[in-house]
């Protein structure tokens, strides 16, 4: 059984593109820099989404299996597939990615068309009309201006990852009804702004649902989406039952009459035992093993793909040791990243890479990251660096007592103990285990009560500019390290206003090159994400995602039995 | 103990010069209603002790609950007086005591207060979850009777036989072999040879018997078959004693048949130190539950034991805990009454 979606070699961008936009005039905007041309102006009026296949069959309950416990429901404060995973189908956005493409290109969804003015400072939206809540209210540009105002100019008490991703948008104008602009004080690359206004978790909410909860959804399972299915009942930790909206705009979708949404821990045996058994259609997270055995059952398939997180260790730069570029350079160098990915085969699929996700246009590519020191297959050079630096930053013989704060999940307990080794055996580096559970492990790495710890962040996007700032710079609200390097800051503030693809790829490089000198993190591994489903599951093409929030609409799935 | 039997008398439950037609009073009879509300009192003093060391325990332990429900990077953007904002929206910045007394009045009245996270109440989940739990506690006490007794008594009465050598054996291999392994074993053995797998739901006995019985019957499987070892080996050695009692040789040599010596006069007997076996095992049950829901997959109380602990949700936490000391306090008074009430030979001190 392949390990691709039976139906992905059908799925090529240009024969989807065809597809969707010979019938609805669609343009499909590239996620990577290069790939494709940006319209400055775009007229999707005609849009209509609908299944790749021929003749999809409407109704069933789809049974699906995914994290569904999160802290709270309020999507934009999110960060988790908890919320994105069973939340998503209730909500649209003002553009979004194209499930049909695996999420390549951006498409319209509430917006119907867009323009972007000549100076790039202008982003006018133009809305759909007739669009209604699931609690009967009329969608207008209105409701669009307060969910964005509520990322961008959060509230007191409100906290969204994505507030950084606008921060250059300085007005939000109503012009109509079914007419919003956004005014950006310096233009960025369009594809980054695009990218992060089609970014999943920025759903449109009503202005009066937010007026009426005070600004706080958090406590709110149900607040009205625009979204294909809305919410019937939900048992916490156990099943979320949606059924399909009859009033969805986008007409023909969505194809299922339902979804139940069971609570099934990621990467954990009983969700893959309980897509095995047949009690669920789709299962997303599952670990290796299952993976496994899906693509070997008849009836099945299942794909990897690539997620939006890096797996890392962070050092502490408050403390003496680890103030030198040089310590933390020699920790880097005598990892084995692909013993470490082996360590963890069994448990959570992996990727080798950097500091820049490894399979976008960004990073270096694989061939020639492989010749570098540190990712070598042949670590000898790498370790005789790493042994040099450490002489030459005083620590020949080795650091003692370290702690290293290990967060709570099989794969970072795996990972810790052949870490502990290599750093032991190779730099004389004698760390102190200590496990910790996840809400602790915030607590302490907030604190900076660590010398080392391992755990794993996600981005919103894939360029650059997003995770940069939010994981590597100074005051990043995820650089756990305490790390600042000048250069790279001022590299970071430059790759942010490049708007010449070329050039920009080369500053990418150039702080890249700072970061392998000066590491603010010690890459482990890049996550990817394991789908397995029954064959009669049709609609969807999960091969090439970017992480797990961006495409989970549900609107074009069906079931062919 | 408060129980403590005198000199052993030929005079027991059930047995010589103490028949059917004669009246079962004693003269113990009112200082049993004492020694009920004796052991009452003991058990609510038990609970106070519970409910501060559970109280003091949920505080001390590491880790911003506030940090848990907002993560880091929301946590690090909350001013200091959103902060003590959300502190005093979760009841945590009252003064202990404050937040103590409170608790116990939520305990008093039911209310049980709201989870951390999505705000559920925590006394309805434990509506919902806890007649699973519950389920699978009592089956599991039942089958350690149906597979511990049967065993021990086969072992007593064919002593170092084939059967009595088979059974020592399984028991000391289910005494220690780990309930979640075996849980997971079972698991992956019913999906791998028969595709199977319990319902994922939790489904009241109520709405469908059948669906809810696919889900507690694997872990009171394990949890039964864990403490049907104990039973076995109570059982047979309480039995090897018993049968070796004067009474026991006096009813064989009426010529009673051997049944009728085994069943009327010398199980009964045996069967007394079984019973306070089992109250003690239901700790067992109450605690080995967690990690077996977990293993089954079991929305249960077990269950929500455990992701409250990672998410360090204290209210959850804290109530469940002391429910779970509650019922086996609880538990272990019911088993003294009725050990009392069985045997007369009990003095009530």
């Amino acid at each position: 059984m392949s390990n691709r979606h039976p139906a992905s070699a059908q799925w090529t961008r240009r024969g989807l593109l065809g597809t969707s936009a010979a019938a609805a005039g669609v343009y499909g905007l590239s996620r990577g820099l290069g790939e494709a041309q940006t319209p400055s102006s775009f007229d999707g009026s005609a849009f209509k989404l609908q299944a790749p296949e021929p003749n999809p069959k409407r109704g069933g309950v789809l049974r699906y299996g995914v994290l569904n416990a999160p802290a709270h429901f309020d999507v934009h404060q999110s960060g988790t597939v908890s919320n994105m995973g069973t939340q998503g189908c209730m909500y649209d956005n003002l553009i979004r990615r194209n499930p049909l493409d695996s999420g390549q290109t951006i498409i319209p969804d509430l917006a119907h068309s867009w323009e972007i003015s000549p100076d790039g400072k202008t982003y006018t939206f133009f809305l759909r009309k007739g669009v209604t809540f699931h609690d009967g209210a009329d969608f207008t540009a209105e409701d669009v201006k307060a969910t964005y105002q509520r990322i961008i100019q959060p509230p007191r008490g409100f906290s969204s990852p994505r507030t950084p991703l606008f921060a250059t948008v300085s007005e939000i104008n109503v012009r109509d009804a079914h007419t919003i602009e956004f005014k950006l004080s310096e233009p960025r690359p369009q594809n980054f702004m695009l990218g992060a206004f089609a970014s999943g978790w920025n759903i449109i909410v009503r202005k009066q649902t937010l007026e009426d909860n005070n600004y706080s959804l958090r406590q709110i399972p149900n607040y009205p989406g625009t979204g294909p299915f809305r919410s019937v009942n939900r048992i916490d930790k156990e099943v979320w039952v949606m059924e399909r909206n009859p009033d969805y705009w986008n007409e023909g979708l969505p194809y299922l009459d339902g979804i139940e949404f069971y609570h099934l821990p990621p990467f954990s045996p009983e969700l893959g035992a309980a897509l095995l058994a047949g009690n669920l259609d789709y299962g997303r997270l599952l670990d290796p093993v299952s993976l496994q055995k899906v693509q070997d059952t008849p009836g099945m398939s299942g794909t990897d793909y690539y997620q939006s997180v890096i797996q890392a260790i962070w050092v502490n730069n408050e403390r003496e040791a680890f103030r030198d570029p040089r310590v933390r350079r020699a920790i880097h160098l005598v990892l084995d990243r692909a013993v470490l990915v082996d360590v963890v085969r069994d448990v959570a699929p992996m990727l080798v890479g950097g500091f820049i996700y490894p399979f976008s246009d960004f990073a270096t590519p694989p061939d020639r990251l492989a010749e570098r020191p540190g990712y070598q297959s042949d670590p000898t050079a790498a370790i005789r660096e790493a042994r040099q630096l450490m002489a030459a930053a005083g620590y020949a013989d080795g650091i003692q007592d370290v702690d290293f704060m290990i967060r709570e999940a099989a794969s970072f307990k795996l990972w810790s103990v052949a870490v502990q080794a290599m750093l032991r055996e190779i730099l004389n580096i004698q760390t102190n285990l200590r496990t910790v559970q996840v809400s602790v492990w915030f607590d302490e790495a907030l604190a900076g009560k660590f010398d080392f710890t391992i755990s794993a962040i996600v981005s919103t996007l894939i360029d650059p500019s997003d995770y940069f700032n939010a994981w590597y710079g100074k005051d990043g609200p995820q650089n756990y390290s305490k790390w600042f390097n000048p250069r790279f800051q001022d590299l970071t503030l430059q790759i942010d206003r490049e708007l010449d693809d070329a050039r920009r790829k080369d500053l990418v490089r150039q702080a890249e090159a700072v970061m392998e000198q000066d590491p603010p993190l010690i890459p482990v591994a890049w996550e990817k994400i394991n789908d397995g489903w029954y064959d009669y599951v049709k609609g969807h093409n999960p091969t090439n995602y970017f992480g797990i929030y961006d495409v989970v609409r549900f609107d074009t799935f069906w079931m062919d039995k | 103990m408060p129980v403590v039997p005198l000199a052993p008398v030929p005079s027991p439950l059930v047995g010589e010069g103490q028949g059917e037609g004669e009246s079962n009073a004693h003269p113990g009879a009112i200082l049993l209603y004492e020694y009920i509300l004796r052991r009452l009192g003991f058990g609510l003093m038990t609970m106070i002790g519970v409910s501060v060391i559970v109280f003091v325990l949920m505080r001390v332990l590491p880790g911003d609950p506030l940090v848990a429900i907002f993560g880091m990077e929301g946590f690090i953007k909350l001013t200091a007086e959103d902060r003590a904002h959300y502190m005093a929206e979760l009841g945590l910045s009252d003064p202990l005591f404050v937040q103590y007394v409170k608790w116990m009045g939520d305990v008093v009245t039911g209310e049980l207060g709201r989870s951390f996270f999505r705000d559920e109440s925590v006394a309805d989940m434990i509506v919902r979850r806890g007649p699973l739990s519950v389920e699978i506690g009592l089956l599991s006490v039942v089958i350690s009777w149906l597979v511990g007794l049967p065993v021990g008594i086969i072992s007593a009465l064919r002593p170092n036989s084939l059967p009595d050598t088979g059974a020592r054996i399984l028991s000391i291999l289910f005494l220690a072999i780990p309930g979640f392994w075996l849980g997971i074993l079972i698991v992956l053995a019913l999906l791998f040879q028969f595709g199977y797998k319990a319902p994922l739901t939790g489904v009241p006995l109520w709405e469908d018997p059948w669906a809810n019985l696919q889900i507690v019957i694997g872990p009171a499987l394990v949890l039964g078959v864990g403490q049907a070892a104990y039973i076995a080996r109570m059982a047979r050695s309480s039995l090897l004693e018993v049968i070796r009692e004067d009474y026991v040789r006096t009813a064989r040599a009426k010529g009673v048949i051997e049944r009728l010596v085994v069943n009327r006069h010398a199980l009964p007997n045996a069967l007394l130190p079984v019973i306070t076996l089992s109250g003690v095992l239901m700790g067992i049950v109450l605690g080995g539950s967690i990690p077996i829901e977990q293993a089954f997959g079991v929305p249960g109380l077990g269950r929500a034991m455990i992701t409250a602990v990672i998410e360090r949700d204290i209210m959850v936490m804290q109530n469940l805990v002391f429910l779970y000391s509650f019922v086996f306090v609880l538990v272990n008074v019911l088993v003294d009454v009725t050990y009392a009430w069985f045997d007369p030979r009990i003095h009530y001190q």
